[in-house]
């Protein structure tokens, strides 16, 4: 018989201490849900089952105490640092969830600049964390949108990408070691060295995971040398995207790596004003970053693949670098959007995936011409474009990009009347075309139905994890994993 | 009814850091490279046109919207987007080259008046409360003194009257609402308040449609001439200063919530609540 949503809590608090156990009513509603949800939220609706309460363990101990107890009765949780996921891995889908958040878990540990490493609780603000290495000249390289929100935990766990990933890469490149829980209380700890050929690389179970499989607690990233005095950029404008792609597998494939790269249409530039600057141009944008010879001979030998291609013309790099340094998502602009959407009833959403070069741009021309011919409810939309903003030798990412006016319809059918029809056409068109239906904000838990064609035979071993490390399905119930209710 | 609003796109300043805070070509600070954006004052005024011409189309009677602006060809995104969200005609009154129309509202107000008169033959004029930020607010004021009309203020909502010719005004002043009805002309300062509406979104298929639309471009010279004022070429700015937030942060210790929110109540609230 399972326990009463009383005597979990009363449970709890005797494990963590009762002020470590939250039961607050508003707190619970705003954490059974995260951003993927935001316009239900909005008007104050929340539709999902409300968690028993939501838990701040301070130690490793106190969490694996806390999965110990959640594993042998059977108790859904959520793992939660940060806050800043879009795609429904923090929603509590099953009654009686605990929700459990390491934000009081944030002391950064230890800043190495000898061995160019910085090791921090999952708690830890990423904002913080790279400011305090820039107090010595060093930066961790990760500067995703959601820098002033997101915490190292939730980053690792969700495979987090930052602005500046074509020079840095991505989190599971910057992660060095790495500290985590198990479903059944087990504390293990993936020590910190340069590389190694001692089995699999099993810091990859852990990264990526979105609290499915274990808590990550503690986490040490690379740190690299800070040259910000020589930041460079460039741009041009551009009649269309395949030219822009096709510059930017030229840049990559030469073996260039600015640390921005990036190509939008003239949709998504509008959003952000390029159109003022470049009527109805696609706009392709890159920085250059490091010691100044790198920079100038990366900078340098950009502009001569652009200039191989016709029908380009340079834009200002004062206005790429002015946007640029106002990209990044606050509390404030949160604040400031969620005043527009409720004022204006106007959502934004985006679905990002990514493909080699030789089929990102047919996954970007079907996936639009898809949504305006198919989805029925195109007249309401207000924008639909997209760009690229990750680049890989073998390809790059494509981030759609898509607002709506939310017509005729409740909050809570908003989000099956609108984002999840066009992430569908978005997810089926890559995967036919042989991309990947998520490149950087995680599975969540709404692209589950694709989870298996995502990865075809490879599937065997991502279900084998689950079956081996949590055998009760005690972690964030639908995430990453199909489930069939 | 036909309905003129007035407005600016300005640049967004929230975008500039430090080091753009610097005089260049003697004038002002280099703008070249920053976004513009609707003036928030007149974004709200623009909406409050638009929901006004909703109620008397809802009522049968005749509308139409006229967005005018003063300002060159970069303004044409912001009347296209105009157009998108249902204004009938969008104008953009050309100024001189280089000629700097800041702090100038007794030159505006002639041109928008001259406009207005022989031209736009408008029934209502509306303003935002200011042009921008270090603009004086009197521009609307200006016109219609100009007009010989009624002048309502601090207005944060327009409906239709109770017969076509008349317009019910809410306005808020001193924290208390006001709605009268007034008799055409009429001009119209609208208040930015917290419940200032955004401008409404035009959808995909709106904004194909304001793709092709013809924008009204007329000379400032041709509505130069009555009262001028002063030629706004001779102004001269001698410096900028930028005005830095100071904040101050006080870390609450205290061993309990209570202890913590005893301590926000004695330091601040109750210092507010007896003053």
């Amino acid at each position: 018989m399972s326990l009463t949503r009383e005597a979990i809590v009363r449970d709890l608090q005797e494990i963590i201490g009762a002020d470590r156990v939250i039961t607050d009513e508003q707190v619970l509603k705003e954490n059974s849900h995260d951003r993927f949800k935001k316009f239900e939220s909005i008007f104050g609706v929340y539709t999902l089952p409300i968690p028993a309460a939501v838990l701040k363990p301070e130690t490793p101990e106190q969490v694996s105490k806390i999965l110990a107890y959640l594993n042998t009765n059977k108790i859904n949780c959520v793992p939660k640092t940060g806050g800043s996921a879009t795609e429904g891995g923090l929603e509590t889908r099953k009654e009686n969830s605990v929700v459990i958040d390491g934000s009081a878990m944030n002391k950064i540990i230890d800043i190495d600049p000898y061995n160019m490493m910085a090791t921090a609780q999952c708690g830890v603000n990423l904002e913080v964390l790279e400011n305090k290495a820039r107090e010595q000249g060093l930066t961790t390289g990760h500067s995703p949108q959601s820098k002033p929100l997101a915490q190292m935990g939730g980053l690792v766990a969700t495979r987090s990408i930052g602005q500046f990933s074509t020079l840095y890469g991505g989190i599971e490149d910057m992660v060095i070691g790495l500290e985590a829980v198990f479903p059944n209380g087990e504390i293990t700890k993936i020590k910190n060295v340069p590389r190694r050929a001692c089995g699999p690389d099993i810091r990859h179970i852990i990264i990526g995971n979105e609290g499915a499989l274990c808590f990550i607690t503690e986490v040490t990233v690379k740190l690299f040398k800070y040259f910000p005095e020589n930041n460079r950029f460039n741009a041009w404008a551009l009649d269309d995207m395949d030219t822009g792609f096709k510059i930017l597998r030229d840049v990559m494939t030469q073996g260039y790596r600015p640390s921005i790269a990036r190509l939008y249409d003239a949709q998504d530039g509008a959003q952000h004003g390029f159109d003022q600057f470049a009527p109805d141009k696609c706009l392709l944008l890159f920085m250059s970053e490091g010691p100044k010879g790198i920079v100038d001979a990366t900078a340098q030998g950009i502009e001569n693949t652009v200039s191989q291609y016709k029908g380009h013309s340079v834009v200002d790099p004062k206005i790429i670098e002015t946007w640029f340094n106002n990209l990044n998502w606050g509390p404030d602009k949160v604040a400031q959007e969620r005043e527009f959407i409720r004022k204006n009833l106007n959502m934004g959403f985006t679905t990002e995936v990514s493909g080699n070069w030789s089929c990102i741009h047919t996954i970007y021309e079907n996936a639009i011409k898809r949504i305006l011919n198919e989805y029925p409810h195109a007249k309401d939309l207000t924008m639909l474009g997209g760009h690229s903003s990750h680049s890989y030798q073998t390809g790059t990412n494509m981030y759609f990009v898509y607002d709506y006016n939310v017509v005729d319809c409740k909050p809570e059918e908003e989000i099956d009347k609108y984002h999840i029809p066009l992430n569908a056409i978005i997810v089926e068109e890559t995967l036919k075309a042989g991309g990947s239906m998520v490149h950087h904000h995680g599975i969540g838990k709404y692209r589950t139905p694709w989870t298996k064609q995502e990865h075809g035979s490879a599937y065997y071993i991502l279900e084998s994890l689950k079956e081996i490390y949590d055998p009760k399905g005690i972690m964030n119930w639908g995430t990453i994993f199909p489930t069939e209710d | 009814m036909k309905i003129g609003v007035c407005f600016k796109s300005v640049p967004d300043y929230g975008l500039l850091g430090p080091s753009d805070y610097e005089l260049s070509k003697g004038q002002a600070p280099d703008l070249e490279f920053v976004r513009k954006e609707f003036n928030g004052f007149e974004e709200s005024a623009l909406e409050l046109a638009l929901r006004l011409a909703d109620h008397q189309r809802e009522q049968h009677n005749d509308v139409s919207l006229t967005a005018l602006t003063i300002d060159n060809s970069k303004a044409d995104i912001f009347l296209r987007q105009l157009y998108a969200v249902g204004y009938d005609q969008g104008v953009r009154i050309e100024p001189d080259n280089n000629v700097d129309l800041r702090f100038t509202p007794l030159l505006l107000s002639s041109i928008i008046h001259k406009y207005s008169t022989c031209v736009g033959k408008f029934d209502a004029l509306i303003f935002g409360e200011q042009g921008g930020i270090g603009d004086n607010g009197q521009t609307g004021f200006f016109v219609a003194e100009r007009l010989g009309w009624p002048c309502i203020s601090n207005v944060t909502d327009v409906k239709p009257g109770p017969d076509s010719n008349k317009l019910a005004i809410q306005t808020v002043q001193q924290g208390r609402t006001i709605v009268q009805t007034v008799a055409l002309p009429v001009v119209i300062i609208v208040s930015n308040t917290a419940s200032a509406p955004f401008l409404r979104v035009p959808t995909l298929p709106q904004k194909l449609a304001a793709a092709k639309k013809q924008i009204d471009t007329v000379s400032m010279d041709s509505f130069l001439g009555l009262d001028n004022g002063k030629d706004p070429r001779e102004k001269k700015i001698v410096g900028l200063q930028r005005l830095v937030p100071k904040r101050r942060c006080v870390m609450i210790e205290g061993q309990t919530c209570k202890e913590k929110a005893q301590f926000v109540y004695d330091t601040i609230i109750k210092q507010t609540m007896n003053p």
